[in-house]
């Protein structure tokens, strides 16, 4: 189902929340390019190989880092494969329906996927079991629990968190009576992560360019764009959604509103303390 | 290559007598209950049942999607159970599987006699159950959450609902069993409960093992009176959602 | 208090002979255990309400007791000719009364309520509602109000044109004389839906409600039609009588100390309007806190100190 149309925004809060803009305002009283309260849990999943809990403001998404084995692509012999998959649980709002993943939930696992692909977040070179044969296949798996807008911030900070605490195991080749299996060996090791690639997104409303959308804002934009910078200020993914338009100056200055508010938030994933603790 | 299985423990019980966690036979896990943890929806509830950490949402009455499932004479109870992917020891795919199919109708007949379904024609009540982590006794930790929901909700209902695991390893009838007592083949069963407490009926059952029906009439004690305890924590949870605010309302 | 509990009575007391169940599937029987002060129709809704918190100004909460949580299914007490059922409780096959709710329990002479903490608006004839339009066609709109279900306003049932030409709660009407406007008027009713859009939010009253179909709605009559300007936001329906307060307290104290307007509709709607966007503002705040805070004791002192302490900080 289509987030931005199935719940109707009535005139009246339309027009109060434009008039608000007009005055440099937002509903909850924000400036433009201010984020709500980041909350971080990191590790709560205890059968997850690496967790997190992330909410900005009331919008809430869960990920969890597990793996399995099997052979690298064809073209990356001696990588690992990362691959990130979202799901929109049907309790995290009264417009969502139970279903397989729409096309929402799928495009918030592939910018998340490639924010992380692009960026050196994770040295895939270190996921190889046997060159060429074997390689870590490393699932990044989103929940979308609390929508209140702007999932893609908060998936991102979540998925950046849950491969900081990802511990994996050595694996090494063993026969066990005849036959061939991977068998841990050792303490499981952190996976460690290199680079803070976080994801900031905007959204337009008439003239108006904010960052961090609440739900009502989002409902009421007519396009948004998302920018995912890395710990030296590059952009690695780009996203444009919604049927509005951007020019480039507009464009431009996001993007370098995204460069100057990613070191806050990549702070946040660095100093990262258990701020929600009831899971 | 496939990854080596997770080896089985060699004994299931402890020299002493107890079991692996140190519990006695009508020990059950540590339990936390946590009414209203999601914004959105109309009702909502979290459960940490040992390892088990469940989140059950509910909303309603509501309109009926897909239209064709309504029914004029009376509402429904739709019930969704699903576990993530990260709630198990080897990920599990996202794609709902057959068990998962057959626990949310379970769950659903467990729930549904507690309600007035009649008073919403032309409408559901839908739950969502997204489990977290997993860790033995998923479906009855997932009844007593979402019976925290529907409670939550502000809807009438006849009673709670109370869900608890029993079973028996090595002949031995036990309570709560954990993941890995799951697992045991030796001498064991599983067999989930629910219950409305008030007048002790069962609403949930189900039996995986063998039992004879001297074993079957001790587990089902042993499972009332675990439910007792259960209730009380179920009840516990709800006062104090609601009894926090009349402090000071800070 | 007491009209609460009389109406409760009558209608709330069960043949003991019947089974429960059967009770409650009556439609007749639930619909009044719900709604025990209906004679509160069309009464306008920021002048008094269901007073089912009792006014704390008139020490309603010490009357009651201490305010004991209760929760689905708790045993209340035996039914007997001392002890009866009332609005949120039932008596079960045994002649226990149990309670329906998590909620306050409360006593009132022989009778046992249970106040819900929370619940979904259940349309009642007569409420006045605030709805958004969502839907239109050819002869009828559909409005959100909150409900389980959608709301239909007839063309016929809509009132004579644009209300929104006066401003809620005072100034003249435009348009002409009394005289011009009978003469190009149809008898005051359209019959085709053009006078509202999608996106409107109106203030309804609930014309026709069972069960089996969709409330209808009227805009005929004062004080009705669609509002402009302004911010609507939603509060929790068992909130709503501390809003309103004894005899409108809390929404005069909001009146007062702010230069916003208030309505609070029977779904759980409230409709504000101020001269001042940081008023505004504060005042969902303040309505916020009124919400979270409903069942405590002191209320009323703590948002006086609240509003008049962030009206300082407010520009001029």
């Amino acid at each position: 189902m289509d987030l931005s149309i199935s719940k109707k925004i009535s005139t009246i809060e339309k027009d109060y929340m434009l008039d608000l803009l007009s005055r440099g305002t937002r509903l909850d009283g924000r400036g433009f390019l201010e984020y709500r309260e980041i909350k971080i849990d990191a590790g709560p999943m205890l059968k997850a190989e690496g967790s997190a809990r992330v909410c900005i403001g009331d919008t809430q998404v869960c990920c969890g880092i597990k793996y399995e084995t099997g052979t690298p692509f064809p073209d990356t012999p001696n990588e690992g494969v990362i691959t990130a998959m979202a799901e929109f649980v049907p309790f995290a709002s009264p417009m969502f329906e139970s279903g397989p993943p729409d096309e929402n939930a799928i495009e918030l696992a592939r910018v998340v996927d490639r924010g992380i692909r692009h960026s050196d977040l994770v040295d895939r070179t270190r996921l190889v079991i046997k060159p060429g044969e074997e390689v870590f296949l490393l699932f990044v798996d989103l929940y979308y629990m609390m929508h209140n807008g702007n999932p893609w911030d908060t998936a991102s900070l979540a998925a950046l968190c849950a491969l900081k605490t990802t511990m994996i195991p050595a694996l090494k080749e063993k026969d066990v009576n005849g036959k061939k299996f991977l068998v841990p060996e050792g303490e499981p090791q952190a996976l460690g992560i290199q680079d803070y690639p976080v994801t900031i997104t905007f959204a337009k409303i008439g003239d108006y360019i904010i960052v961090d959308p609440g739900l009502m804002e989002e409902l009421i934009s007519d396009a948004r764009i998302s920018y995912c910078i890395n710990k030296n200020g590059l952009i690695t993914s780009i996203q444009k959604n919604g049927s509005g338009t951007f020019t480039t100056e507009e464009l431009l200055k996001a993007a370098r509103n995204a460069r100057d508010l990613a070191p806050a938030l990549q702070q946040r994933v660095k100093n990262y303390t258990r701020d929600l603790t009831n899971m | 290559m496939p990854l080596l299985p997770e080896g089985h423990p060699e004994k299931i019980f402890r020299e002493d007598g107890l079991r692996l966690d140190g519990r006695k036979p009508d020990d059950l896990r540590d339990i936390r209950l946590e009414i209203g943890v999601l914004k959105n929806a109309d009702g909502s509830a979290m459960i940490c049942h040992g390892k088990n950490r469940i989140i059950a949402g509910a909303y309603g009455p509501r309109e009926v999607h897909p239209r064709h499932l309504a029914q004029s004479d009376t509402g429904i109870l739709q019930v969704q159970y699903r576990m993530s992917t990260f709630s198990v020891g080897e990920r599990k795919t996202p794609v709902p599987g057959r068990r998962e199919k057959e626990i949310s109708m379970v769950v659903q007949h467990a729930l549904e006699p507690v309600l007035f379904l009649e008073q919403y024609p032309n409408s559901t009540i839908d739950i969502f159950i997204q489990v977290m982590t997993a860790d033995g006794g998923t479906r009855c930790a997932s009844i007593t959450a979402a019976a925290l929901a529907l409670a939550d909700m502000g809807i009438p209902m006849r009673d709670l609902v109370t869900g608890v695991a029993v079973g028996k390893i090595n002949n031995k009838p036990i309570l709560d069993l954990a993941d890995y007592e799951d697992k045991w083949e030796e001498g064991a069963a599983d067999m989930p409960v629910a219950v409305m407490m008030n007048e002790k009926k069962i609403t949930l059952l189900q039996l995986d093992g063998q039992v004879s029906i001297d074993e079957y009439e001790q587990m089902l004690n042993l499972a009332l009176k675990g439910a007792e305890r259960i209730y009380e924590l179920q009840k516990e949870a709800l006062k104090k959602k609601y009894t926090s605010e009349l402090v000071g309302g800070r | 208090m007491s009209e609460f509990h009389e109406e409760g009575g009558s209608k709330n007391e069960i043949p003991e002979d019947e089974h429960y169940e059967e009770d409650l599937a009556d439609s007749n029987t639930f619909d009044e255990e719900e709604h025990p002060d209906s004679e509160d129709h069309g009464k306008a809704p920021i002048e008094e309400g269901p007073e089912k918190f009792g006014g704390e100004e008139e020490g309603g909460l010490e009357e009651s007791g201490t305010r004991e949580v209760v929760t689905p299914g708790q045993v209340l007490g035996a039914k007997s000719k001392d002890l009866l059922p009332g609005f949120g409780t039932v008596a079960d096959p045994k002649g226990n009364i149990i309670s329906l709710y998590v909620g306050f329990l409360q006593k009132h002479g022989k009778y046992v309520n249970v106040i819900p903490f929370k619940g979904r608006y259940t349309p009642r004839v007569g409420d006045k509602v605030i709805g958004k339009i969502v839907d239109k066609n050819v002869v009828l709109w559909k409005l959100d109000i909150n409900a389980p279900c959608v709301a239909i306003l007839r063309a016929g049932d809509a009132g004579e044109g644009d209300r929104g030409r006066r401003e809620y709660g005072g100034g003249g009407s435009k348009g002409g004389s009394p005289q011009v406007r009978r003469r190009f008027d149809r008898g005051g009713k359209k019959e085709d839906t053009s006078q509202y859009n999608v996106g409107d939010t109106i203030i309804a009253k609930v014309l026709k409600y069972d069960r089996t179909t969709e409330p209808s709605l009227t805009t005929v009559g004062p004080d009705l039609g669609p509002i402009r300007g302004g911010f609507i936001m939603d509060i929790a329906v068992p909130k709503i009588p501390r809003l309103i307060g004894k005899a409108g307290s809390m929404i005069k104290l909001l009146n007062t100390l702010t230069s916003c307007k208030l309505f609070v509709a029977q779904n759980g709607v409230v409709w504000i309007k101020g001269r001042k966007i940081d008023e505004e503002r504060l005042l969902i705040r303040a309505i916020k806190k009124i919400e979270n805070e409903a069942h405590t004791v002191g209320l009323t002192d703590r948002v006086k100190e609240f509003v008049e302490s962030e009206m300082k900080k407010v520009k001029v």
